[in-house]
């Protein structure tokens, strides 16, 4: 009996210690220093460890690392498309010691009212971009089908094509919808669980054609096991200056497919600490050692800056705004 | 029949038969019937299992009319230490892991009857120099 | 071609790289919720410093040996450290409560050590058609793939089989929370952000093994002061390896089970972590001592332990050949390879062949070193089994509900932990089977989503597009195999006895 006593003890002890925690982290939020940065800097991943996001963040941290002088410790808080580790960001005081990767269009799916989100783009300072991974139209190496994108075309407005992509409502999906409408192709979509899938699922010819991002797809186009019929850029990649863009094909129709991965702040922090920021951004990211090492990694970087990076998000938002209803974005 | 013989088949065939109607309703009302369809099969067979469960539990307690009582005086301790554990993981977010584990790890262990002082403070600080070395300086891991 | 491979494996650069990887690789796998894929990713730029052999080196050899460590947590305190040790924890800590701790480690450092080299060798020498063999396989096949690991809920059952597929019904509920990635709908999540991806599985393990272990000694508070062998009147036993004479025993064991895990390894999508179930699920079959299953059977933990080392041979193998990233470890050391300018396919296995093989060859050798390692630190570690449970479990409790936050970096996993821990006491308590709760859980979203999504490529056909594909017929077989196998070998048996008696 005397132990459960303690054991009672013990709860009763934590109850309070609780409480008093609680009252003291609340207290901690900083103002803006005079001099930014002065302590150690949090760096959020919305991604897994080691995923293609994750990889951007953590060769750019050392370069940051050595402009800004200070230790950026990255952080992957994933979960709820990204917004778990944006809704940290927001929670966090707005004083430039937290930043987190900020990724279109993952971030648009605040746009789902199902998702209840106060926030939109506004809540954020769309800091820099630093990578811009576009989608590809991929078909198997041997596919005598698929010549071109011509071709292909021609052959999909007469029989249904099985399509691999990432998800529902992943670039990959979103970018078959594009073309479904724009050039009446019949398309039935099978949503994977990502690129690996689709990949072996092309090469094992029990799909038609797959949707990726030039990260994923460049060591298998150079070994020629798959063929890239077009790029959904603005302009031909420089890792893949052989293959075309959509718009370069068809002159009459756009379609884009951007993944990009850039960096966030929270809205309202202190100008001379975003200033400082951009200032390090601009100069690591477009350092030549680290766009070469990004490149062998099939990572296109593609600087924005904060004006750019504020109104390209803009942009892709209302052309998203068009993929609401496919989403199932809607309210009950 | 006694409130107390009940076997434990049957209590948790009755909490997964609520359980499955309330998930085969909500399945029912999803925007897109072809997400239902999964769900839905797989409630069936938790229904069909949990009938055969219980009634297996039924004929268990026809058969055996001494049927074990419940003591409620052993159920004591798990749940205390549950709640224990419970208060733990909220200290945690609060106060933050070393905080929490400092003031939980040796209460802990007095609570299960550890008098030995020397253990008491070494253990706690041994594990979180640990957690630290491990966690924070290696793994840079985050820490509540 | 050989000097050359040895000349380059014997540089102090890559023997440093295969020593860090292989201690290093124990000790994260060892520690709940911390993974090998932790390890390599924050790891990974700083082997853009090092010559290409050691870096990939050390990469693979924090792979397969955190793989490894998992199970020493998993044998001695029931915590599996991944869910492919999850098998081992069952099969393990029974001879860890008998005293046999030291010996059901040293088993599982050979098992892994021997299951990580053939894969090894397999990835050396027959690669590139296995690798084609991958391709046969895509959605309808994985969904046969997920039925059969769920008939392995035959063999993990327990008391009562009813209630296990009933658990196993159940583990299959709780995997379709979250959002569906082929409608978009919101299942179960309460409108809460936390569920948006689902249950999360490293936490649901932690909380179903190790907290709820933590329960059921406190149930027994009074005996707290005493250690896990005083309370069960055992002694720590000295013996560490098989004996001569034994091996032969475990010998068809290990080929068997290192090939089910590479087989596995290689699938696209099926997951590393049903491969140790599997090889499980046949060795309980094959085996004369079925009865010690379930109750602590070294033949159990073997082939657990080399099936799960032989999926990091496997899973390399689409890898390297096809640039094809079987597991997030894989894909993360595809990031290592391209960096120092290996690019996956044919020409890895030619052109920079000296390189490719001199780094397969350390992978082959860290299989070896990760033995040794183990069983060297297997004497030290056995010993928690000697701590009174009055210091171990405010130790363990802790450390493992840390683990459940690295994972994501949540506080919500911590609950979700804390929540299944209850679960899985009760479980226990009641002959209802966690393993086969897990084993739902794993297999859940993938045979849901090979189901639906070979019902889309099935274009309306779907009895003549299954019926249609090769590997699909195998696996049906096999499932059907695996289903009536009980039965027929009752009859064998009774057969046999009949003809004695006669």
């Amino acid at each position: 009996m005397k132990k459960l006593l303690v054991a009672l003890l013990t709860i009763v002890m934590t109850l309070v210690l609780t409480a008093c925690g609680g009252g003291k982290s609340g207290g901690d939020a900083k103002k803006a220093d005079a001099k930014f940065p002065s302590h150690g800097i949090k760096m959020i991943c919305p991604w897994k460890a080691g995923g293609a996001a994750d990889i951007a963040i953590r060769n750019l941290t050392p370069y940051l690392e050595k402009d800004l002088g200070v230790k950026i410790t990255v952080v992957n808080t994933t979960g709820a498309n990204g917004w778990i580790a944006w809704g940290e960001l927001l929670k966090a005081p707005a004083d430039g010691y937290t930043i987190a990767q900020m990724n279109v269009p993952s971030v648009y799916s605040y746009l789902d009212p199902k998702q209840n989100r106060k926030e939109n783009l506004d809540s954020f300072i769309f800091l820099a971009n630093e990578i811009s991974d576009w989608g590809c139209l991929v078909v198997n190496g041997k596919d005598d089908r698929f010549k071109d994108l011509q071709s292909f075309v021609e052959y999909g407005k007469a029989n249904e094509l099985l399509s691999g992509d990432a998800g529902l409502g992943s670039n990959q999906h979103l970018v078959a919808i594009d073309m479904e409408r724009k050039l009446g192709l019949k398309i039935k979509h099978v949503h994977q669980a990502g690129w690996a899938d689709v990949h072996s699922s092309l090469l094992g010819r029990h799909l038609d054609v797959g949707w990726g991002s030039i990260g994923n797809i460049l060591q298998a186009y150079k070994s020629g096991e798959l063929k890239v019929l077009c790029v959904f850029a603005d302009k031909r990649s420089s890792l893949l200056p052989n293959v075309p863009t959509f718009n370069e094909l068809m002159k009459d129709k756009s379609i884009l497919s951007p993944s990009d991965r850039g960096f966030a702040l929270k809205a309202g922090t202190d100008k001379a600490v975003v200033d400082r920021w951009n200032q390090a951004m601009n100069k690591c990211i477009n350092n030549p050692e680290f766009v070469k090492k990004m490149e062998s990694l099939g990572q296109p970087v593609n600087y924005m800056d904060m004006a750019k990076f504020t109104s390209y998000a803009k942009e892709q938002e209302a052309s998203m705004k068009s993929f609401m209803d496919v989403l199932g974005w809607k309210k009950k | 029949m006694n409130l107390k013989t009940i076997n434990a088949d049957i209590v948790a065939g009755i909490i997964l038969l609520i359980i499955s109607a309330i998930s085969y309703n909500m399945a029912s009302g999803f925007d897109n019937p072809d997400a239902a369809l999964w769900p839905k099969a797989v409630i069936i067979l938790i229904v069909i299992f949990t009938a055969l469960v219980m009634a297996n539990g039924f004929k268990k307690m026809k058969e055996n009319t001494e049927a074990k009582e419940a003591d409620f005086t052993k159920a004591i301790a798990p749940v205390l230490t549950l709640a224990a554990i419970t208060l733990y993981a909220v200290l945690m977010a609060h106060a933050g892991f070393f905080i929490a584990t400092a003031i939980f790890c040796p209460l802990s262990m007095y609570a299960l009857g550890q008098r030995n002082w020397l253990a008491l403070i070494g253990v706690t600080a041994g594990l979180n120099l640990f957690v630290y070395v491990l966690f924070v300086m290696q793994l840079e891991l985050q820490m509540p | 071609m050989f000097e050359t491979v040895l000349s380059n494996l014997m540089s102090t650069n890559v023997l440093i790289g295969l020593v860090v990887g292989v201690v290093g690789g124990m000790v994260v796998g060892a520690m709940p919720g911390l993974s090998g894929a932790m390890a390599i990713a924050l790891l990974l730029p700083v082997t853009y410093s090092m010559s290409p052999i050691a870096a990939l080196v050390m990469l693979m050899a924090i792979y397969t040996s955190a793989m490894t460590g998992g199970s020493i947590s998993a044998i001695l305190l029931h915590t599996p450290g991944t869910p492919a040790n999850a098998a081992t924890a069952m099969e393990g800590y029974p001879l860890t409560k008998k005293g046999r701790g030291l010996e059901a480690v040293g088993m599982s450092m050979l098992s892994s050590g021997i299951g990580g080299f053939i894969s090894a060798v397999a990835l050396l020498l027959i690669a590139p058609p296995l690798a084609m063999i991958s391709l046969k396989f895509s959605e309808p096949e994985s969904f046969l793939i997920s039925i059969f690991g769920l008939t392995v809920i035959g063999s993990l059952a327990g008391k009562s089989m009813t209630k296990g597929l009933l658990m196993g019904a159940v583990g299959l509920l709780l995997a379709t929370i979250g959002v569906d990635n082929i409608t978009g709908v919101h299942r179960y999540t309460f409108g809460s952000d936390n569920l948006m991806s689902g249950l999360q599985m490293v936490p649901a393990l932690i909380g179903l093994f190790t907290i709820s272990v933590v329960l059921s000694n406190c149930e027994d508070y009074k005996n707290a002061n005493k250690s896990l062998l005083e309370r069960h009147n055992a002694t720590l036993g000295t013996k560490m390896l098989p004996t001569l004479s034994e091996v032969p025993r475990y010998l068809v064991n290990w080929i068997v089970s290192s090939v089910v895990g590479i087989i596995v390894g290689i699938l696209p999508g099926a997951g590393g972590n049903i491969g140790s179930w599997i090889a499980y699920d046949q060795a309980k079959k094959r085996s004369k001592h079925q009865e010690e299953f379930g109750n602590g059977s070294l033949e159990g933990l073997a082939a657990c332990e080399a099936g799960n080392n032989a999926v990091t041979g496997g899973a390399m193998i689409p890898l390297m050949t096809l640039s094809i990233p079987g597991s997030p470890v894989a894909a993360i050391i595809l990031g290592g390879m391209l960096i120092h300018g290996l690019v996956p396919g044919s020409k890895l296995f030619t052109d920079q062949a000296d390189i490719t093989y001199s780094i397969l060859a350390g992978f082959a050798l860290s299989n070896i070193l990760m033995i040794f390692v183990g069983l060297a630190i297997a004497k030290y570690v056995v010993n928690v089994t000697r701590i009174p449970n009055s210091i171990l479990m405010p130790v363990v409790l802790p450390l493992s509900l840390i683990g459940s936050y690295a994972i994501n970096g949540s506080m919500f996993d911590v609950y979700v932990a804390i929540f299944f821990g209850l679960l899985g006491f009760l479980m226990d308590k009641y002959d209802f089977s966690s393993p086969a709760l897990i084993l739902g859980l794993i297999l859940g979203s993938t045979a849901e989503r090979g189901l639906m999504l070979s019902r889309v490529m099935s274009r309306g056909d779907m009895v003549g597009y299954y019926f249609g594909r090769p590997i699909c017929l195998i696996l049906m077989a096999l499932i059907v195999m695996s289903i009536a196998w009980p039965i027929i070998s009752s009859r064998f048996a009774k057969k046999k006895q009949e003809n004695k008696e006669a």
